[in-house]
């Protein structure tokens, strides 16, 4: 717990101006993928999406959080989800295709990595102990927020993957305290819903095994499996806060 | 009676039908009586022996005596129960309703067309099933959570893998690796992370091949059933690799 | 309290049988019956060890002839053959702690080859774990293998629409 804020407050100190260049990289980058989507600018925002987890990986996880345990598993984790950009760029994978739906809930999500330092100064924080734009739960709202907006064909790996780290990230409240990372599973599990459904709707006409409304039942059982995980979590939270 | 041609057509549907059926995960017997069964509503003789990647198969026309013998590779397919069912009752169909050649490889095109499982909700059901053997094993409720996300993880590279076409032993050793390093988040937190860590590459346990093998041994099929169980140790080698190396990472923290 | 553990512990190997035989794809009519047989069958196990002290190799034994059984009892009325209703129904009683152990004490034998006698502690907790797991796998695939041979003809006819 103290070294966790320790390990932020020490990265933040160090590298709020980069933070705040990639920041803007990333809003230049989306500016261009929602007003002329070329493929130049998608190979782009692979390359900065493949450079910001390798960032996270190599510079956060491995150079300013060397006092937490477990740091070599986290970055060996941000440096395959790099990978599988890279690897998606490689094979020329459909995604960042524009699909011109979810407008509503997806540029929320985009807006996220600058809600979280908001909300940090709201629960009391101050500069630099506190959660900034490009931490590895920022990161994750914000990959999660781009499929959303502009995957045709969603790279269903690099999804489970966000989704483990925010269920994670759930636990995480629950043993650490951390609410800000609320955010993130909050957002993860609608996202996950629509992912699923938007793929047995691309199905309905075609027979498949079980039928499409056994697959409903079933993301609606898994959803609803989560959110209880999510309910007990947040009593959990409230408990530490009535306790202090 | 038999002409030359109708001899050649039944040896090459049942060629066909005998290699689908040991291709997705049918023990050897089922397959010889099945295909003997098909060979007898058509009024000839069928025998066959199989190994691990081919088929020698003879039909032999009692009458005239005339008979006809050709060697078939089997299909890699992935493995179906369903279609392990639904061929061998349409031997018994064919045998009971004396059906004749053309209705059955007919049958036969709907049967192998049906739509296999779907691909999500098989991830959906498998990251639950993973879930709840840990809980089986005694993992906590937070094991649990953690296994249910991992599991899903490693099987969608298996799936995405899988789906590139890339060799199964790879699939094995990097779905293994990702399912058990997910896993390891669970030594983060104050819960029974060894089951966690344990469960988690389960779901790729070769449960077919390893009770087909058994099953072809006792029955008599010693080759084919050894070198299924071969098969099989080979994968589940691939999983202890993959586990292994998420194991010499964190080793320490489980001692 | 007994019941309810032993309902739980049926409820999550169904779970469990529905997941993994789902992977080899199994026409949707037999999910019901391999749910029931996993948890029947799971049940016996952990009754059998929890209450009546039997090893695990042995109540496994017991356990897979019980679901071989049922499996040439309800495969009739779907004409799916018992191997499509045992298979998924087993699965959920391999051993994989052991095999995890079996896999970790490996690895810890191969680091600790300097140290004499730790390595013989793995060694011994390898071979342990290794025994468990085979035998019990081995002991799961013969179990429900057996009422094959004992009732041949009816296990050789399950898929047969015509009532012999």
């Amino acid at each position: 717990m103290e070294t966790f804020w320790k390990t932020i407050a020490a990265y933040n100190a160090a590298t709020w101006p980069v933070q705040l260049g990639l920041t803007l990289v990333a809003v230049v980058l989306l500016y261009g993928l929602y007003r002329r989507p070329t493929p130049a600018v998608r190979v782009a925002m692979k390359l900065f999406m493949a450079f910001l987890n390798f960032w996270i990986a190599g510079v956060y996880y491995m150079v300013y959080c060397r006092p937490r345990e477990y740091h070599g598993m986290l970055a060996l984790f941000w440096a395959i989800m790099g990978g599988i950009w890279i690897y998606d760029l490689c094979v020329k994978h459909a995604s960042l295709e524009r699909t011109g739906r979810h407008n509503a809930f997806a540029p929320l999500l985009l807006a996220m990595p600058l809600l979280y330092p908001l909300c940090s100064l709201a629960l009391g924080r101050e500069f630099p102990m506190m959660t900034m734009p490009v931490m590895p739960c920022s990161v994750a709202v914000f990959t999660i927020g781009l499929m959303l907006a502009f995957s045709e064909r969603v790279n269903i790996v690099l999804v489970l993957f966000l989704c483990h780290w925010a269920l994670i990230g759930l636990s995480k409240v629950y043993f650490f305290g951390i609410p800000e990372d609320y955010l993130l599973a909050c957002s993860t599990v609608p996202a996950l819903y629509i992912f699923f459904r938007e793929y047995v709707r691309s199905n309905a006409e075609r027979p498949t095994k079980p039928s499409g409304r056994v697959l409903d039942v079933l993301l609606i059982v898994v959803c609803f499996l989560v959110g209880i995980f999510f309910t007990f979590t947040l009593l959990h939270q409230f408990n530490l806060f009535s306790d202090i | 009676m038999k002409t030359k041609r109708e001899l050649t057509d039944i040896l090459g549907f049942v060629a066909e039908y005998a290699t689908y059926q040991l291709g997705s995960g049918v023990h050897t017997s089922r397959v010889v009586r099945n295909a003997r069964r098909i060979g007898e509503a058509l009024g000839v003789d069928v025998r066959l022996s199989s190994f691990q990647k081919s088929t020698i198969l003879t039909v032999l026309d009692s009458e005239t005596g005339e008979a006809e013998t050709r060697v078939v590779a089997i299909p890699a397919l992935p493995i179906s129960f369903e279609r392990n069912s639904d061929l061998s009752a349409l031997s018994w169909d064919a045998l009971d309703e004396a059906l004749p050649l053309d209705e059955i490889r007919r049958r036969y095109r709907a049967l192998v067309e049906k739509p296999r499982m779907d691909p999500i909700f098989t991830l959906l059901v498998v990251g639950l099933a993973n879930a709840s053997f840990c809980r089986l094993f005694g993992g906590d409720w937070t094991a649990v959570g953690i296994v249910f996300t991992a599991t899903l993880v490693g099987f969608a590279v298996k799936q995405r893998m899988t789906a590139h076409g890339i060799n199964h032993f790879l699939v094995f050793v990097a779905s293994a690796f990702v399912a058990s390093l997910c896993a390891t988040a669970a030594l983060r937190f104050d819960c029974t992370a060894e089951i966690a860590l344990a469960t988690s590459p389960l779901f790729l346990v070769p449960g077919v091949p390893l009770i087909n093998g058994v099953i072809d041994i006792v029955e008599g099929h010693v080759l084919i059933g050894v070198s299924r169980l071969v098969n099989a140790m080979l994968l589940v080698v691939c999983i202890a690799v993959g586990l292994s190396a998420t194991l010499l990472m964190v080793k320490d923290s489980l001692l | 309290m007994i019941v309810a553990d032993i309902l739980l512990d049926a409820l999550f190997a169904a779970v469990a049988a529905i997941g993994f035989g789902a992977i080899s794809d199994p026409p949707m009519r037999a999910f019901p019956r391999i749910a029931a047989l996993a948890a029947v069958g799971h049940a016996l196990r952990f009754g059998l060890m929890r209450y009546a002290e039997a090893d695990i190799a042995s109540a496994s034994f017991v356990a897979a002839f019980a679901i071989g059984m049922g499996s040439l009892w309800l495969g009739r009325g779907i004409r799916c053959p018992m191997t499509v209703l045992y298979i998924p129904a087993l699965l959920p009683m391999v051993p994989g702690i052991y095999a995890y152990k079996t896999v970790f004490s490996l690895i810890m034998f191969l680091q600790s080859l300097e140290r004499a006698d730790e390595g013989m502690r793995f060694m011994q907790q390898f071979f342990l774990n290794a025994t468990v797991s085979l035998s019990v796998i081995g002991l799961l695939a013969a179990g429900a293998t057996l009422p094959i041979f004992l009732f041949n003809r009816r296990a050789f006819s399950m898929t047969r629409r015509k009532r012999s």
